[in-house]
C-alpha cells in the first residue's frame, strides 16, 4: 500500500464524516431551538405539506 | 356539524414518524457496513492491477464519488422541473433540490480530490486542462453558484422559482462531463463499467464486485445524506416563518400601544 491510496481514502472517510456529523449537529440543534418554542414544530415541520405560508 | 379528518391526521403522529427515522436508520447503518466493507475489499482483499498496479485501489471511491454527484444533480434537476410544473409546484422540490445539490456538491468535491491523488502517480501530475476535469471543475463551480443563489432574498415563490431556473441551467454541464471523454481526446480513461464505445466492462472479478459495492454503499450514504438536509431544510423554513410571527406580533403590540 501507498501513501497517495491510503491518503486518498482518509480523504473521503474524513470529508463524507464530518459532512454527516455537521448535519446532524445542526439538525439536533434546530429541533432544540423549534421545540423550545413551539411544542408541535418538529411534528409541522416533518409532515411539511409543501405549500408556502 | 360534520367535521371531516384527513387520514393524516387520524393517525397519531408517534405512529408515523418512527417508521421513516427507522427505515433512514436502516439506509445509515448499511451505508456505513457498506463503505467499510469497500474500504476492506479495496484495500487488503483485491489484487493489484496489471498496469495501474496498487493505483487502482483508488478507483473503488473515485468513480462511486463521480456517480453520486451525478445523481445528486439529477435528482436536483427532476425535484426543479417538479417545481416549475405547475401541477406539481410545492416547497417540497425546492427543498429537494437544495439538499440534493449541496450533497452533490460535497461529492464533486470529493471526485475531484480522489481523482487528483490518482493523477499524480499515474499521470504525473496533480491537475492538468482535460476535458474531463475541466468540465467536472466548471460543475463544481455551477453548482456552488446555486448553492450562493439559494440564499439570494426574495419572497418564498420567487426564489424557488429562480433556485428551479438555476438548477435546470447548472444541469447543462452533466450530460458534457459525461460524454467528454467520448467527444473529445480525452487522457482520463472511458467508464469501466458500461462503456458506450467498446460495450464492454474492462473491470472483473473481486474488483468489479468491490467497485460495485462501492457504488452502491455511497448511493445509500447520499440517499442518507440528502434525507437529513432535507429535513433541516423544513426546520429552517419553519424556524423562519415562526420568527417572522413572532416579529408580528410584536409589531402588533408595539402598534396597540
Amino acid at each position: 500500500m501507498n501513501g497517495y491510496v491510503i491518503g486518498g481514502y482518509l480523504v473521503v472517510m474524513i470529508s463524507l464524516g464530518t459532512y454527516a456529523v455537521f448535519l446532524v449537529g445542526r439538525l439536533r440543534a434546530a429541533r432544540r431551538r423549534l421545540t423550545a418554542t413551539l411544542p408541535d414544530a418538529e411534528e409541522r415541520a416533518t409532515d411539511d405539506t409543501g405549500s408556502f405560508r | 356539524m360534520i367535521t371531516t379528518v384527513s387520514p393524516e391526521a387520524r393517525t397519531p403522529p408517534e405512529t408515523r414518524r418512527p417508521v421513516g427515522e427507522r427505515a433512514l436508520r436502516v439506509v445509515g447503518v448499511l451505508a456505513l457496513v457498506g463503505i467499510v466493507l469497500t474500504i476492506w475489499l479495496g484495500l487488503w482483499v483485491t489484487p493489484p492491477d496489471q498496469f495501474m498496479g496498487n493505483w487502482v485501489r483508488l478507483l473503488y471511491v473515485h468513480p462511486p464519488m463521480a456517480w453520486v454527484a451525478f445523481l445528486a444533480y439529477g435528482l436536483a434537476f427532476i425535484a426543479s422541473l417538479a417545481y416549475l410544473w405547475p401541477r406539481t409546484r410545492s416547497a417540497i422540490w425546492d427543498r429537494l433540490a437544495g439538499a440534493s445539490a449541496e450533497v452533490g456538491v460535497v461529492f464533486t468535491g470529493l471526485t475531484l480530490v480522489t481523482g487528483s491523488i490518482w493523477g499524480r502517480p499515474t499521470w504525473g501530475t496533480w491537475w492538468t486542462w482535460d476535458p474531463l476535469l475541466t468540465t467536472t471543475a466548471l460543475l463544481f463551480v455551477l453548482y456552488l453558484g446555486y448553492l450562493a443563489i439559494r440564499h439570494v432574498p426574495g419572497s418564498d415563490e420567487v426564489r424557488a422559482k429562480r433556485n428551479a431556473i438555476a438548477a435546470l441551467v447548472a444541469f447543462v454541464d452533466v450530460p458534457v462531463v459525461y460524454f467528454s471523454v467520448y467527444l473529445w481526446q480525452s487522457l482520463h480513461q472511458t467508464p469501466s463499467i458500461l462503456n458506450l464505445t467498446t460495450r464492454k466492462t474492462t473491470i472483473h472479478g473481486s474488483m468489479a464486485w468491490t467497485m460495485l459495492l462501492g457504488f452502491c454503499s455511497f448511493t445509500l450514504a447520499f440517499i442518507w445524506l440528502v434525507a437529513q438536509r432535507y429535513r433541516l431544510a423544513g426546520l429552517e423554513a419553519r424556524e423562519e416563518s415562526h420568527g417572522l410571527e413572532i416579529a408580528l406580533v410584536e409589531r402588533r403590540l408595539e402598534g396597540g400601544r
